[in-house]
């Protein structure tokens, strides 16, 4: 036992040597807010969608830690209730965009030729196309609610996966390993699915945790604008929409806290993501 | 004659989590217009060593033992003496011109900047030298070369750059680590020839870092010859290669196949194994466990043996004719 | 372009006729190789020495069909070598007939299988029998080429240089093709090492009868490895012989400069720079 444990044990020392301790404390947040997230249902100590207008656009109290907004809704309890679509909703904008993407942009730089040239032209249409009216257009085909906004979203956030998985596959693709590949007879499909995807995965998935920060921001924006998550249904950027009027009457804490949690969240995001980006080309 | 460079038992250790030895107890001497090569293998510690000349360590390092460049001590030394030599007594060349040059920046501003920053030099004296210098290495264009930019030059070229370079203020010592091993035979051969030339013009020592065997004993008249962190054989080039003493220079001189054929009914000797690093090599004798000659002897550190003038080995069983075993600069 | 093959071609492992490549850059063509002939009798080993920009990593990577020509014939075992073969049958005969090791054996390894997993793609490519038929052939191959357990098991960042070349040896062995390819297969690799991956060549080319087409700049390592040799020097072939003929009363200008640079007793550095600026200046 003691002998399997202990290089194991080694390696993982190894592993997190050198990870910056923003990083860890970036990956402990997002456990943190995940957790929340899963268990809010258990945990809120109030009602998220019920208001009490004997309690309207309170302080932050010992009843209300974080204080109550204009419908007398704990904003504490909105919070962690909105934790789960907030979340949810990058989680499928990353998933799909991250899928296509590789889909995109593993048959572009494979295939190479005209190929190449059609979908690297979408995807620059695409680019050029701003987010926002996809929301809208989006909106007017599903109506107003998460779908929409997610859908509008993977596939503006579709571009920037498929450009990064058609450069790193342009790059493998000339790499002599795949080119034994190929010497040794083995099918393109096979070399490219199951050799050279695996390879790149990690470095894509790295930009995808990135991607998660500004999806979320993307989302909550959506939601601001009233496109997005409907109330009652809680959510962080329905809530600083909701908390606006508020913060004109001197109660800040309905439209800050779910900001904050946001930017919190983004930032670590973005952190954990360039850890990894590093991680991972230091190994190749 | 004094030495321009004077290490003596040098050993480095890295310092990045677990403690990591490099270098063990090495020394050398290079005399004032002296050519001596330190040959060795990945890993060996040549590249460290020719570095400690300049005062350059590698990461976070605990260095113990002395090295002299032109009389200045660099381990531990200030900031104002580091920058002394290294401006103006001790040039180096390396392996790839264009990571030691700035892309977006003229060649002559390349050569010029330095002495006229740091040396105090006039624009017209640093630009009269560079293109003396250009010429002396034999570019084709040396005032069209002064405004070219790096990309314009070939690998080949560019390395002409570099020596010239490293040589504008007329250094006592210049380090070339592996300065011709990125080119083609042919133009290694002609920058060698340039190299060679003009050092011995300028009087300019040369220490000669490289892999190949043969073109350290074709340069220069002294060779180290480098294993795992240690100099484990050093000497004049003619007596290494008629008389090789320590098996793993043996090993080396027979892993080369002859541009003149092998001998009938023999065979290329490989040495087994792979070149290890100090940290990796066993205690006691560092070569032990690819040596063919291996005694239980060889479980402790052999000493330095002298054998005549400037012949040092490092081996209990040296081959060839047995040096004198008086046992020299030997450490516990 | 490829004529029929004919039985002449069929006799010679490789059999290039009139070979010619070119690229462009940007509006100016590049002739990488110049009308090349030249054959490899079944079990010989060929050596082509060049300096950088000479053709010879060219006409290595056409030879195992990396690359076609644009002019000429250029047969292996018979047949001509495609590009993108059509069809697995026609890709693994394709494979049989010829395979390549790289300069650089990092880089040609997958850096995510271990070196038996990279023999195990190998076999399965070719056969198809049990999983004892593929471990045993696999072992088989491992033994060849001075691997043991240790070693079999690890991944090309955990070999050394020497021990990934074996790997990717006994990969290209492993369909047991007619010609194997090395390009600057040594010149990476430590002095030491390198006599070693020398002798299991000829070993190798001994026991197998794989014919060798060995490409380098090392005069000394040609002439250890091959029977003949040919000198290329900007796309063309200036002299061709036998190898120790062709070093020892070496008659182009070019092949005597190239003899003349390697570093030997009586090495006159200066002598062989005017040489080589005055051989320059008489191509014009």
């Amino acid at each position: 036992m003691s002998a399997l444990a202990e290089p194991a044990l080694k390696r993982l020392r190894q592993r997190t040597r050198g990870i910056s301790a923003l990083s860890i404390v970036s990956a402990a947040i997002l456990v943190i807010f995940v957790v929340l997230a899963l268990a809010s249902s258990w945990i809120v100590p109030y009602d998220p969608t019920a208001g009490d207008f004997t309690a309207i656009l309170q302080d932050p109290s010992a009843e209300h830690w974080l204080g109550t907004d204009q419908q007398g809704k704990d904003v504490l309890s909105m919070l962690i209730g909105g934790a789960w679509t907030s979340l949810l909703g990058p989680l499928g904008v990353v998933v799909v965009s991250t899928v296509l993407g590789f889909v995109v942009g593993m048959v572009a730089g494979w295939r190479g030729g005209w190929v190449d040239s059609v979908l690297s032209r979408g995807m620059d249409i695409l680019f050029a196309f701003p987010a926002l009216l996809l929301a809208i257009l989006a909106v007017s085909l599903f109506g107003k609610g998460l779908t929409a906004a997610t859908v509008a979203m993977s596939i503006a956030y579709l571009p920037y996966t498929a450009r990064l998985v058609r450069g790193v596959v342009l790059q493998e693709r000339a790499r002599p390993y795949v080119l034994a590949y190929k010497g040794l007879g083995l099918s393109d499909t096979f070399i490219a699915v199951r050799r050279v995807l695996p390879n790149i995965a990690p470095l894509v998935l790295a930009q995808s945790a990135i991607n998660f920060g500004y999806a979320l921001l993307d989302l909550a924006a959506i939601s601001f604008l009233g496109l997005g998550v409907q109330p009652p249904e809680p959510d962080w950027g329905a809530m600083i929409n909701g908390g606006q009027s508020a913060l004109l009457a001197g109660a800040p804490y309905a439209a800050l806290a779910p900001a904050v949690a946001i930017v919190i969240v983004v930032i670590a995001f973005n952190e954990v993501g360039e850890e990894l980006a590093d991680r991972i080309q230091g190994i190749s | 004659m004094s030495d321009v460079l004077e290490i003596s038992d040098l050993s480095v250790t890295l310092d990045q989590g677990a403690a990591r030895p490099i270098l063990d107890g090495v020394s050398l001497t290079v005399a004032a217009g002296d050519f001596v090569a330190l040959v060795g293998e990945s890993g060996s510690g040549k590249s460290v060593t020719s570095r400690a000349a300049l005062g350059l360590w590698p990461g976070q390092a605990t260095v113990s033992g002395s090295v002299r460049s032109c009389g200045v001590e660099m381990v531990g030394a200030s900031a104002s003496d580091l920058d002394r030599v290294r401006r103006g007594q001790v040039g180096m060349v390396f392996q790839d011109p264009r990571a030691g040059i700035n892309p977006v920046r003229r060649i002559g501003d390349f050569l010029t900047e330095g002495p006229q920053l740091a040396l105090g030099w006039s624009a017209e004296r640093a630009n009269a030298r560079a293109l003396e210098l250009l010429e002396a290495v034999s570019l084709p264009d040396p005032k069209r070369h002064l405004r070219q930019y790096p990309h314009e030059l070939s690998g080949g070229m560019l390395q002409r750059v570099m020596i010239a370079s490293a040589l504008m203020t007329q250094p006592a010592l210049l380090l070339c680590d592996e300065a011709t091993t990125a080119l083609d035979v042919t133009t290694q051969a002609e920058i060698v020839g340039i190299l060679t030339t003009l050092c011995v013009d300028l009087g300019t020592a040369v220490l000669f870092v490289t892999h190949d065997l043969d073109l350290a004993a074709a340069t220069c008249d002294r060779i180290a010859v480098m294993y795992a962190g240690q100099v484990v054989e050093s000497g004049r080039a003619e007596d290494l290669f008629e008389d090789p003493h320590h098996p793993y220079t043996v090993g080396l001189l027979d892993s080369r196949p002859p541009l003149g054929g092998l001998a009938p009914d023999t065979d290329l000797q490989a040495i087994p194994g792979t070149p290890l690093s100090l940290a990796e090599s066993p205690a006691g004798c560092r070569f032990a466990t690819r040596c063919q000659a291996r005694t239980p002897q060889c479980e402790t550190r052999p000493g330095l043996l002298a054998d005549g003038v400037q012949r040092l080995v490092r081996c209990w069983h040296p081959s060839g004719s047995t040096p004198a075993s008086t046992p020299s600069g030997a450490r516990s | 372009m490829n004529a029929v093959p004919g039985p002449a071609e069929r006799a010679q492992a490789v059999l290039a006729q009139g070979v010619h490549k070119s690229y462009w850059v940007g509006p100016t063509e590049i002739t990488a190789v110049r009308d090349v002939s030249f054959t490899v009798r079944p079990g010989g080993a060929l050596g082509i020495v060049g300096e950088s920009g000479s053709g010879k990593t060219t006409l290595a990577r056409m030879v195992v069909g990396i690359e076609e020509p644009d002019a000429g014939t250029l047969t292996v075992a018979g047949e001509p070598m495609l590009t993108r073969p059509r069809g697995a049958s026609a890709r693994v005969a394709q494979a049989k007939r010829a395979q390549m090791v790289f300069q650089d054996p990092y880089l040609s390894l997958d850096p995510r299988r271990t070196a038996r997993q990279s023999l195990e793609d190998a076999v399965r490519a070719h056969t198809s029998g049990t999983r004892a038929d593929i471990d045993a052939r696999v072992d088989e191959l491992l033994q060849h080429v001075g691997l043991g357990e240790r070693e079999a098991g690890a991944r090309p960042r955990r070999l050394s240089g020497g021990q990934r070349q074996r790997v990717a040896i006994a990969r290209a062995l492993a369909v047991d093709p007619a010609v194997l390819v090395l390009d600057e297969a040594v010149s990476a690799l430590d002095v030491s090492v390198q006599a070693q991956i020398l002798r299991l060549l000829v070993r190798v080319r001994a026991e197998t009868g794989v014919a060798l087409l060995f490409v380098s700049h090392d005069l000394g390592v040609v002439r250890y490895v091959c029977d003949d040799a040919l000198v290329m020097f900007r796309g063309e072939i200036v002299e061709r012989g036998p190898v120790g003929h062709l070093l020892d009363h070496p008659e182009h200008p070019y092949t005597r400069l190239l003899r003349a640079s390697i570093p030997q007793e009586g090495w006159d550095p200066e002598a062989i720079g005017q040489a080589r600026r005055d051989f320059l200046a008489g191509l014009g």
